[in-house]
């Protein structure tokens, strides 16, 4: 497998944020591009990472599938710089990372297992869904996070409402379809969800460096955000809900 | 082995109290457990992921944190569970609760996924991921452990989860120590209740219960009989009775008896090999890193390949040679402040036991043995000593080397028998040794008043300097001046330069005839100059001759912890305070001291 991206800043973007959501990420190389999967321990969030073929300079793969420490990785592609180059390359059992900018930088990390051998989507019918720009969208996360450790989705016809209440007090940001930074709302009657907003903040590096933002979800469901990146890469997570 | 089987047993051990039904849950749960994994079974039950004397990292999750956790793995707001834990007090409990109740989502992502068919946790896998926790370390190690911890919950059944948290707690509220540990082993492993005194010999040569287990799985008893101690793990030690009549301490340990200096400091067993030197605390700690300077003293004054030997660590002053109070040891706890500490706080070892020398074991030799080795492989120098001793065969004797002991910053004596039977007796408490410690001290509120009538020169960088005053109170009924303390703490370098010309302006050849003193200083002086000194209480001692006979036969009055404060040019030396006064000061201030309670023997009992 080898794997060459002009862009090895936007892989730092998005890793960076996975890697605080979640330990171990199965890298699978298939025929239309990169995905990277992972289930966190305690079964709350999945991560999906995608970079389409398209979007690779070099693209040689045997659908080869392996695990990666994303700790580490994440460590490594954090040494990303402006305009550098990023090649990943399967050598034995390892994992060789390699930035080319003003000069060659390589590393070796070691793979193991993938920790799944099949991780489907999770099956749920999704009957809210809110197109809103990233940046809007961080900027709510934000606004909430001071008041609990949980945010609730709230979405009605035309309406999305993200709110927190605690002991301490209680925060609420609103939109209505036609709202700046608002692409739709759609939804099949009021849809509402709890879920624990760190797996909303980790993410606001990422999701500001987004193009559109999806965030689609039903009753007590889990939620699921789509962040559509450049070059038609794309990350997706799916969060449980919380209740009580 | 799965996790649940220990659990249950857990939970068992939690609900009974019948020693001999706890007894035989454990044996019934050590006869099902696969050998590779009794070690971590026998760790887990003794609340430890291993020995504390390794000085590994101990799990390191606050009560916050472990909430969090469950919140996580239970998919339930952190509020719920800290209510929950307010009312019952038992977070292991509330994580069995919220498990049972399984609330809708609670499954996670897992039941919108499918399968999900569940591996159960073994106790392997439950003890590495504990260790996991307990060794993650800088940027991150928060979330790690976070992380860990809730997936182990998560995939724990409702008892697992009560178990894993109250572990992660410190708490697993069962009624088991070390001893039941041992028993059952005894009769799992060594056929009957009779190998426990094998089991427990070997236990206290090597105090590490899950490694005497796993040996025993794996190599029976016979095995446990022929261990030794061995370099790098601690011995656990011998402890003390204690009493407060000599006469009847002597009696007890057959008449005659090595009397030595129990020194207020840290007792320390010190692991020597030509590579490595280790120490360890009473409670068997590593406390390497706290003494950098013990460490390599004692590397000049070994001579042999590998040994254990014990002592005691005592904070001193170079300059004066005198004992400091044991408290400031503390600054000696600091991680990162060691070398400063080091520069301050000074210590001495006081060497008085040696257990293992090249590959032999001494703990079976009698203690004139031992001692006669000790000194011959220890080499004396300046911060390593051996025990200051007597052989004592009289109460009079006894009670004589107990207050000069106490006087010179001691916490009191050690009695301990010569006889035949004087064998060391790892992790045992026995009428073999006897501590003898104060029942009363009169401490010191007030400075008082002292003559000069000597000095003496000092060591080190006071080297040529007159830098300890030997001290009198004022007799008033016979107009002479009896000493009462030497005093080298609490002068500043300028003072010791003036000092030092003034006192050899006003030295005598010979012992003024206004002075009694048993004590012959370097340099006698006119008594004539005045110091205020205060300490840290009164004592008697039979060293100084201030109110000799007054207060108990043979004895004077002293102080412990002397301390200079400045001169009093304004008085005369018969101004000083007065012997009489001392007394009446002892007499006013003198207090019972409180029985401290007996140590246990480290059974780990409750």
């Amino acid at each position: 497998m080898k794997l060459v991206f002009t862009e090895a800043s936007l892989w730092k973007e998005v890793l960076l944020g996975a890697s605080k959501l979640v330990n171990e990420i199965t890298l699978i190389a298939g025929s239309d591009g990169v995905k990277m999967r992972a289930l966190d321990p305690s079964h709350v969030v999945l991560v999906d990472v995608f970079f389409p073929r398209e979007s690779l300079e070099e693209y040689e793969s045997n659908n080869e599938s392996f695990g990666l420490e994303l700790d580490s990785f994440a460590e490594i592609i954090r040494r990303a710089r402006k305009d550098d180059a990023l090649s990943l390359e399967l050598v034995g059992d390892k994992l060789k990372v390699s930035f080319k900018g003003k000069f060659l930088r390589e590393f070796y990390e070691p793979t193991g297992e993938p920790s799944f051998k099949d991780l489907p989507d999770p099956k749920i019918d999704l009957k809210a869904e809110v197109r809103i720009l990233p940046k809007v969208l961080a900027e709510a996360v934000e606004d909430i996070e001071m008041m609990s450790d949980n945010l609730t989705f709230e979405v009605t016809t035309g309406e999305f409402k993200i709110f927190s209440e605690s002991e301490i007090g209680s925060a609420s940001v609103e939109f209505q379809n036609g709202d700046e930074g608002i692409i739709s709302i759609q939804s099949d009657g009021t849809q509402k969800g709890t879920y624990g907003i760190d797996f909303f903040s980790d993410l606001l590096s990422t999701i500001r460096s987004a193009e559109v933002a999806i965030l689609s979800l039903s009753t007590d469901m889990p939620s699921k955000l789509v962040l559509e990146l450049p070059a038609g890469a794309r990350l997706v997570t799916f969060v449980a809900p919380r209740t009580a | 082995m799965e996790f649940e089987i220990l659990a249950k047993a857990l939970d068992e051990l939690g609900r009974i109290s019948s020693r001999i039904a706890l007894t035989n849950t454990l044996v019934d749960l050590f006869k099902i457990t696969p050998r590779e994994e009794i070690r971590k079974v026998v760790y887990l039950l003794q609340g430890r992921l291993w020995p504390d004397w390794k000085g590994l990292p101990e799990l390191g999750v606050a009560e916050k944190l472990l909430i969090k956790a469950i919140s996580m793995a239970t998919n339930i707001r952190e509020e719920e569970v800290d209510a929950r834990f307010k009312e019952s007090g038992d977070l292991g409990k509330v994580a069995e609760y919220l498990k049972t109740v399984k609330p809708k989502g609670g499954g996670g992502l897992l039941q919108f996924i499918g399968g999900g068919e569940k591996e159960k946790l073994t106790v392997t896998k439950v003890y590495e991921s504990l260790v996991k926790i307990a060794t993650a370390e800088g940027e991150g190690s928060r979330d790690l452990k976070l992380r860990i911890l809730s997936a182990l919950i998560k995939e724990a059944t409702p008892i697992e989860a009560r178990y894993i948290v109250r572990f992660v707690e410190g708490r697993l509220r069962i009624n088991i120590g070390d001893a039941t540990i041992m028993d059952a082993l005894a009769i799992a492993y060594g056929g009957s209740k009779n190998a426990r005194l094998f089991i427990e010999r070997a236990y206290n040569l090597r105090a590490d219960l899950g490694d005497i287990a796993e040996q025993l799985a794996y190599h029976g008893l016979e095995y446990l009989k022929n261990i030794t101690p061995t370099f790098g793990i601690p011995i656990r030690p011998m402890l003390a009775e204690r009493h407060r009549d000599p006469k009847e301490m002597l009696e007890k340990v057959g008449g005659r008896a090595y009397v030595e200096y129990k020194y207020d400091g840290e007792r320390a067993q010190i692991h020597y090999s030509e590579n490595e030197v280790q120490i360890f605390s009473r409670r068997l700690e590593n406390i390497t890193h706290q003494y950098p300077d013990v460490v390599e003293a004692i590397r000049g004054s070994i001579s042999a390949k590998e040994a254990i030997v014990e002592g005691e660590i005592v904070p001193f002053d170079p300059d004066s040679g005198e004992m400091r109070p044991f408290q400031i040891l503390m600054t000696r706890k600091r991680k990162h402040e060691i070398h400063k500490a080091m520069k301050e706080v000074p210590v001495k070892v006081f060497l008085f036991d040696i257990l293992y020398v090249d590959g032999k074991d001494l703990t079976n030799e009698i203690l004139p043995k031992r001692r006669e080795i000790l000194e011959k492989v220890v080499k004396p120098n300046e911060r390593v000593e051996i025990a200051k001793y007597i052989v004592a065969e009289t109460p009079e004797e006894l009670e004589k080397f107990f207050l000069e002991a106490i006087s010179n910053g001691a916490e009191g004596v050690m009695v301990k028998s010569i006889s035949e039977k004087s064998i060391y007796q790892a992790g045992n408490r026995g009428w073999l040794w006897i501590k003898y410690k104060r029942d009363y001290k009169s401490e010191m509120t007030d400075s008082v008043d002292l003559v000069v009538v000597g000095a003496f020169y000092g060591k080190g960088k006071r080297a040529g300097k007159l830098s300890t005053l030997l001290l009198a109170g004022y007799d008033d009924n016979e107009d002479v001046y009896r000493t009462v303390c030497k005093v080298g703490t609490g002068f500043t370098d300028e003072e010791l330069e003036r000092m030092t010309a003034e006192l050899k302006e006003l030295a005598i050849d010979h012992k003024d005839p206004m002075v009694e003193s048993d004590i012959e200083p370097d340099v006698w002086v006119r008594p004539t100059k005045v110091a205020e000194v205060i300490g840290a209480e009164l004592t008697l001692s039979p060293l100084h001759s201030c109110a000799r006979d007054t207060l108990a036969p043979g004895t004077g009055i002293s102080i412990r912890f002397p301390r200079f404060i400045r001169w009093r040019e304004d008085k005369n030396p018969e101004d000083a305070t007065t012997c009489k006064e001392l007394v009446e000061m002892y007499r006013q201030q003198l207090k019972k001291l409180e029985e401290e309670p007996t140590e246990p023997a480290e059974t780990g009992e409750p």
